[in-house]
Parts: C-alpha cells; sequence; structure tokens
C-alpha cells in the first residue's frame, strides 16, 4: 500500500487507483501517518517548506472539526459526506493550516494550555522572576547595546538582537491577563 | 588589564588567518573557523529560538561580500519585529510599540569577545573547550564544540558549525545542571547564494512609526566613577563608554564585563521620568539576567547572558567610587 501512497501523491495513479488509496488512507490511521511523512518529505525536498508541522496534525484537526462544529448543518453534512475521506486522506500539511485559518478554528494549543511564565523556575534562576512585558520592552534598548558585544555575537549575528525580536507576544498578553 | 584588551580587541588582522580545513576537527580550531564565517559569509535562513518552555521562529538574511555587513533579522511569528543592520547602525523596528530604535555598534567590524588565539587562553582560564563530534544540522554536514565553564558563574555552550562553511548552525546554552535553557537552531539555510537588495530592506513599517532622533557618536573615554566592586572569579571590565540611547535625552554609561566569553552589560544613567521604575531587582528573559536599582540618584540596569548570582552579584556591587 505504500507503493500506492507514493504513487498517489506523484500523481500516477488512475482514477480508480486513486479511489482506493484514498479509502485506504482514510480508514487506515498508520497509512495516514505513512502519507503525512511522505508528504513532508516530498514538500522538503522540493524546498517548499516553510512551516513545520508535528506528526498527526490532521487528526488533530479533524478531531477538532467534529467537536466544535457539530452545530453547525452543513459541516456535518460535508464531515458525514464522503468528502470526508478525501478531507481525511488528504489534508496536506499546508492545506491543513490554511484550513485553520480559513475554519477560523481556536488554535490547536490554546492559550490555556499553553505553557506561561509561571513555570516554576529552576535553580538556575531561583532568584529571578520572569520579567514582566513592560519590563522587556525597557530592557529593549539595553538589549540592543548589549547585542553587540553578547558572546555569540562574534560567532553567529543572528544571536545579538534575537532577544529583541523574537518575545513572544502571545505570552505577554497572557502575563498581562494574569 | 587594559593592555590585555586593547591588544585582544586590536588583532582584528588574525581574522584572517585561514584555518585549514584538516585542523577543523580541533575544537579551538572551529571556534576561529566560525567567527571567520560570521564575518564573511553571505547567508539567508530561517531559525527556531528556544527559551524556557517558549519557542519562536526567524528568519535571518545576512550579507558580508561586499565589505559591509547588512543584516536582516525578523521574527516569523506573532508581532513581526525587525532588526536591520548596516554597518555599525543597528535599527530595531517594533510594530506593537510603534517604534524605531536606532543605535550604533562601537567595535566597528571587530567582533567581541574575539575568539582569537590571544583570547583563547582567557577562554581557557574559565572555560573547558571540548572535543568536536560530527553530526546533521538543517540537512546540514555538521560539527560540534562544547564549552564547559569551570565554575557556577558562567554559562556552558554547546555549538555546531556546518563543516563546508564553518557557519554556526545550532547553539545552546547550557546551565550548571547540564539543562538547555536556551538554543537557537537553524531549520534552513541557503550560504553563498546572491542576496536581493530587497530582502534587505524593512518588510514590516507601521503608520505613524516615531523614530528617535539619531544617536549621535559620543567620545568613547569617560570620566565616570562608577564600577562594579564585586565580580565573579574571573570577569574584568573590558570596556568603558558614554552612549546615547533612543529615547533618552542624556547619555547613558555603558560598562562591559566579560570573563573571555560571557558578557555582563551594566548602564548607568541618571535617573529621570523615562527611566524612574523601569527596572527593580532580578528578573529574566530566558537566559538573560536583568538587575535594576536605583543608587545615587542614578538608574543601574545590570545585565547579559549569565546566571542569576552572576548579574546579581555585579548590579548589587555597582556604586560611585570615591
Amino acid at each position: 500500500m505504500k507503493e500506492k501512497i507514493s504513487a498517489l501523491l506523484d500523481g500516477e495513479v488512475n482514477d480508480l487507483e486513486h479511489e482506493r488509496a484514498l479509502r485506504a488512507l482514510g480508514s487506515d490511521p498508520a497509512l495516514g501517518a505513512v502519507w503525512e511523512r511522505y508528504h513532508l518529505a516530498g514538500t522538503a525536498i522540493r524546498r517548499e517548506l516553510e512551516i513545520m508541522v508535528s506528526p498527526g496534525l490532521a487528526d488533530r484537526i479533524q478531531e477538532r472539526l467534529r467537536n466544535e462544529t457539530r452545530g453547525h448543518a452543513w459541516v456535518g453534512d460535508f464531515l458525514s459526506s464522503r468528502n470526508v475521506l478525501k478531507l481525511g486522506a488528504g489534508f496536506a500539511i499546508a492545506a491543513s493550516v490554511a484550513a485553520v485559518a480559513i475554519l477560523n478554528l481556536p488554535p490547536i494549543l490554546s492559550p490555556a494550555d499553553a505553557p506561561l511564565a509561571k513555570r516554576s523556575p529552576d535553580t538556575a534562576v531561583a532568584d529571578a522572576r520572569q520579567a514582566e512585558p513592560a519590563q522587556q520592552n525597557a530592557l529593549s534598548p539595553y538589549l540592543m547595546q548589549h547585542g553587540e558585544f553578547t558572546p555569540a555575537a562574534g560567532m553567529n549575528g543572528m544571536l545579538s538582537y534575537v532577544r529583541v525580536v523574537g518575545r513572544n507576544t502571545t505570552t505577554t498578553n497572557n502575563a498581562n491577563a494574569e | 588589564m587594559s593592555r590585555v584588551t586593547f591588544c585582544r580587541l586590536t588583532l582584528p588582522i588574525l581574522l584572517s588567518v585561514a584555518v585549514p580545513l584538516a585542523q577543523a576537527a580541533d575544537p579551538q580550531a572551529l571556534l576561529m573557523r566560525m567567527q571567520q564565517a560570521a564575518g564573511s559569509l553571505d547567508y539567508d535562513g530561517t531559525f527556531v529560538f528556544q527559551h524556557g518552555d517558549q519557542i519562536e521562529s526567524l528568519r535571518i538574511i545576512h550579507k558580508a561580500s561586499e565589505g559591509v555587513m547588512r543584516e536582516r533579522l525578523v521574527s516569523l511569528n506573532g508581532t513581526p519585529r525587525e532588526i536591520i543592520r548596516t554597518g555599525n547602525e543597528v535599527r530595531c523596528y517594533l510594530p506593537d510599540e510603534n517604534a524605531v530604535l536606532i543605535e550604533h555598534r562601537r567595535t566597528d567590524n571587530r567582533n567581541f569577545p574575539a575568539l582569537l588565539p590571544d583570547s583563547l587562553s582567557v577562554l581557557n582560564k574559565n572555560y573547558r573547550v571540548g572535543n568536536s563530534v560530527s553530526g546533521r544540522v538543517a540537512g546540514r554536514s555538521a560539527q560540534s564544540v562544547t564549552i564547559t565553564p569551570r565554575d557556577a558563574y558562567r554559562y556552558g555552550y554547546h555549538l555546531w558549525a556546518d563543516r563546508a562553511t564553518g557557519l554556526l548552525l545550532k547553539a545552546g546554552l547550557i546551565d550548571a545542571h547540564g539543562k538547555v535553557i536556551e538554543q537557537y537552531m537553524f531549520t534552513q539555510v541557503s550560504i553563498g547564494k546572491a542576496i536581493a537588495e530587497s530582502d534587505l530592506a524593512p518588510q514590516h513599517l507601521s503608520k505613524g512609526v516615531v523614530a528617535p532622533r539619531r544617536a549621535e557618536e559620543s567620545p568613547a573615554t569617560s570620566s565616570s566613577r562608577w564600577a562594579a566592586a564585586q565580580l565573579p572569579a574571573g570577569f574584568a571590565l573590558e570596556r568603558r563608554m558614554q552612549r546615547k540611547l533612543s529615547a533618552r535625552q542624556q547619555p547613558v554609561e555603558h560598562l562591559v564585563y566579560s570573563d573571555g566569553l560571557a558578557v555582563v552589560s551594566v548602564f548607568i544613567e541618571p535617573v529621570d521620568d523615562a527611566v524612574r521604575g523601569a527596572l527593580s531587582g532580578l528578573t529574566h528573559m530566558g537566559a538573560v539576567h536583568a538587575f535594576g536599582k536605583v543608587t545615587d540618584g542614578h538608574q543601574v540596569t545590570v545585565l547579559g547572558e549569565a546566571p542569576a548570582m552572576t548579574v546579581d552579584m555585579i548590579g548589587a556591587s555597582v556604586a560611585p567610587q570615591p
């Protein structure tokens, strides 16, 4: 069956085989995972890979769709029709992300699930609390100046200013809410 | 001390010393090679930056082939903050704060602290440079080098360099318990390909961005009386300068303490409304610890990629000298 999936990805199947392969994919989670891996590999090899998605995303999105859209008749019809087979099997990695956006679902990892700055500090930072957003903003000009001298600056410029731009806004918002 | 510093900082000529590929397996040679690569290669890549429980994705475009170091760093998730570096000028576009910060690097094209043979001996006093192993990062053949601290006043480093070019592909900061507290890793990078001009231009200029007055160059010398009275073993004052920070009326004094690798910056400025109470006590952002206090009418801000106890010790001891 794996050969068939490979052929399917390469568009080297006729209509009947196409239908069979999709059916098999829809009914077998293991094959679904294989399909995801093949697709990811193909995308990566073609250097089209701009996003990395964790394995099983298609399943989680489908699950979410089922749980969250029960109230919507059209979605229910859509999910129960044979289109689901194609949807489930053919959830391309890029397409799945697009679908999340189009359907305006909440993020897979909701803020409530997301690990926050509240985590217990390890011993290395036992005396230090996570800087609050206002403090982080206040520190930006200093970090800019300091960035010139960071140890890694001598090895690769990417590390010297990363902290100024690489601050997660979501966490900032969550921290505000607390 | 200052003579040692002077020598170390004025030996960039050694940057041009070619390290034969055959020597690359030697960890110290690999460190030198990484530094040369950073200063001479053109590259464009995407990397992840993980700190604590958080992970960010960023893109970096770096152009060094025309003599002037140009670089654009942009956050790919959340607010599209950008850093554009052109030679010594560094512009930071912060759409969420509706601001552009403009700073000027003071060290020209010299890297600091330079991992040159001269400073490797300094490095060896505080760290052990470990064996190189082979691996693979971002689809490229890579070699690693570990830098292990000799005490708990500094972090360790695990670095991976591209075998073909020496470019740093992955770096991790490691605490005293061997735990990775922060790491960066390229997921994809193209090295040596032509960089388009448009790739180095800011992409996310928000409306109404306020560009603060261009920071003026100020004398590097200072008659300051400020200093840290207590330093962790191995740390020494490397630089002392007066700087203009964005959105500050008055110059800020910047002291740079280093142990040959880790760097802790101390900023001293008169307390005014812009800085009052900005930071008090010890906080951290990932591996960066920061300490703030007001003493003798001045705001003291200390920060660096160093353990809490190091930043705390330096920060607590900063005072005007008699």
